[in-house]
């Protein structure tokens, strides 16, 4: 399952990361391996196998909505490389 | 309303075509996958734990009351639900989505095929069809407000917090029909009980698609998105721009390009959104820490069953005891109000008379103190009103002196039949007295009565007026009139 270098860098692209053209070539055919490799699962026969998406998730678990405390401000901002006024400070986005 | 405006000949020239998608904030008190509150205005990022700020290692675990007002929302809006419904990934970046995806549903959304029939442009009655209702969490908030050198703010409280999306089918012909359905959107899913529905505070959210195609076609046309509408009001303003705009386009023969625009409040238009169409590859797949919702028969029965009487139905049993539909639908637009006026109704008032003295007269006064009805403030309760009507309807006391009674009986929360005792209001019905005030008007002005004798028969009307005035209006206006016109023979 071949994939090309312009795949690579819109999935990279989607993903915000930066890939160098000098290894589009080599993801190319890493990740073309991968999904060779997975392909494989199609010539299994699961005629008589239930469709699943969660290997672990039991259906219908769920918790009454009772709220609780989390993380303080502080706490939660701790990690953030930057912050003002109790916010996450991130380059400028403009919606629109 | 503003806005370009088609004009006429464009009008009949081009067909609108509107569908919208609804976002609605659910009334739980957690979050839709982790115990935060989602209460609405606390400081920022004071409503954020490991789980909704996609700290490693943590897991979404759904919140049940979600799940049932998600569900509420589906059945009331007749939607086929999917007892197997899954949750998906829906994956982009941007900084008010911390884990770089949002639950969602994708290919399993909880509800399809619903639909909601609503008073269209000049009340015909309008059906739109619902595509799908599918559960989601929301996202984070930016602000630009009080940060550094104009870098951005992000507040996380919102994120996680539990949405329903209501795709409708392109079935909307109007900007007003889009503005009406909205608005009975709103209003029955706040008769359900699944969100307080306030779109100034955003937890009802409105996008809308919007093509122009020939008059007679049945293809749609290049769909525009139009996002930032955030009333009512400008729902149906920015539609009438853009239905302008595209209809100039169309007649100056240029195509409608597919995009994304933004409503400008203030200017009035709309403007082509910056966004990429590359922004729009979300890469959907099954989210695999969660399983399927998993919604047994017996839930599905019984939600449907605590589902209370909707706006529509509502809206027909007024009807049916004979209010106008203008009247009924006065009441059935404010639940409080609807609910006011039903125990009314168990209190033995008549429909229509009781609905009058409810929506003119006590909420005119109520309205004018800025009082609602279902306040401690309010001092009569529907029993009393009921009764009052009732007083009318006898003949105890007019209809005039009833609101000076209704006066009394908010300054004071007494019973109708005690204020007209300590008052002394009871209308006088007695003939005698009656005819005998009518003779003393009549000997005390006999202009009036010479001036009735030479045929200017609105003298009687003065004549009526003095005897009324004289019993301080507590005589029986249509007495008063037959025994002047007998008196004057």
């Amino acid at each position: 399952m071949p994939i090309d270098e312009a795949q690579v860098r819109h999935v990279a692209r989607l993903a915000r990361l930066a890939v160098p053209d000098s290894d589009l070539a080599r993801f190319a055919a890493e990740l073309g391996a991968i999904l060779e490799h997975v392909a494989r699962l199609q010539e299994l026969d699961v005629r008589d196998v239930p469709p699943t998406a969660a290997a672990l998730g039991r259906p219908g678990v769920a918790r009454d909505d009772e709220p609780s405390a989390g993380l303080t401000a502080s706490e939660a901002l701790a990690g953030a490389p930057a912050s003002a006024a109790g916010m996450f400070q991130v380059p400028r986005v403009v919606e629109g | 309303m503003g806005g370009v405006g088609a004009p006429a000949e464009t009008a009949r020239r081009w067909q609108t075509v509107i569908g919208l998608e609804v976002h609605v904030e659910l009334a739980t008190r957690s979050k839709m996958f982790c115990r935060c509150s989602t209460a609405f205005g606390a400081p920022p990022n004071t409503q954020v734990c490991p789980v909704c700020l996609a700290l490693p290692g943590s897991l979404p675990v759904p919140n049940r009351r979600a799940i049932e007002l998600a569900l509420r929302a589906a059945l009331a809006l007749r939607c086929e639900i999917d007892p197997d419904c899954r949750w998906d990934r829906k994956n982009y970046h941007y900084p008010d989505l911390p884990k770089g995806y949002q639950i969602t549903q994708y290919a399993r959304p909880l509800g399809r095929g619903g639909e909601l029939t609503f008073a269209g442009a000049g009340g015909a009655s309008r059906t739109v069809r619902i595509r799908r209702l599918h559960m989601e969490e929301d996202t984070g908030k930016s602000t630009h407000e009080g940060m550094p050198g104009g870098a951005t703010g992000v507040d996380l409280n919102r994120a996680g917090v539990p949405l329903i999306e209501i795709v409708s089918e392109p079935d909307l012909r109007g900007p007003e029909d889009a503005r009406l359905y909205l608005q009975a959107l709103r209003l029955l899913l706040l008769y359900a009980g699944v969100s307080d529905v306030r779109m100034e505070e955003g937890s009802l959210r409105c996008d809308a698609n919007v093509s122009l195609r020939p008059a007679g076609s049945s293809e749609l046309g290049a769909l525009v998105e139009i996002k930032n509408m955030n009333s009512f009001r400008s729902v149906q303003r920015a539609l009438e721009y853009e239905e302008g705009r595209q209809a100039a386009a169309l007649d100056a023969g240029e195509r409608i390009a597919r995009e994304t625009r933004h409503w400008d409040e203030r200017r009035g238009i709309t403007f082509p959104s910056r966004s990429k169409e590359e922004a729009h590859d979300y890469r959907y797949f099954p989210e695999p820490d969660l399983g399927a919702v998993g919604l047994a028969p017996a839930f599905i029965e019984d939600t449907r069953r605590s589902l209370p009487e909707l706006p529509a139905d509502r809206q027909a049993r007024y009807e049916a005891l004979g209010l106008p539909g203008y009247d009924a639908g006065v009441l059935v637009a404010d639940p409080a109000l609807a609910a006011y006026f039903d125990r009314m109704l168990r209190a033995g008032a008549a429909a229509r008379e009781g609905a009058a003295l409810l929506s003119v007269e006590l909420l005119g006064r109520l309205n004018a103190a800025g009082i609602g009805v279902d306040s401690p403030e309010c001092r009569v309760h529907p029993e009393q009103l009921a009764a009052l009507q009732g007083l009318i309807a006898s003949g105890s006391i007019s209809g005039k002196i009833a609101k000076d009674v209704l006066d009394e009986m908010l300054a004071t929360g007494s019973d109708p039949s005690v204020v007209v005792q300590r008052k002394g209001l009871q209308q006088i019905s007695d003939q005698g007295a009656i005819g005998e005030a009518a003779r003393a008007a009549i000997a005390a002005n006999p202009q009036s009565v010479a001036d009735y004798r030479a045929g200017k028969k609105q003298a009687a009307d003065f004549l009526v007026g003095q005897v009324m005035k004289a019993t301080r209006g507590k005589a029986n206006p249509g007495l008063v009139r037959e025994a002047i016109a007998r008196e004057l023979g």
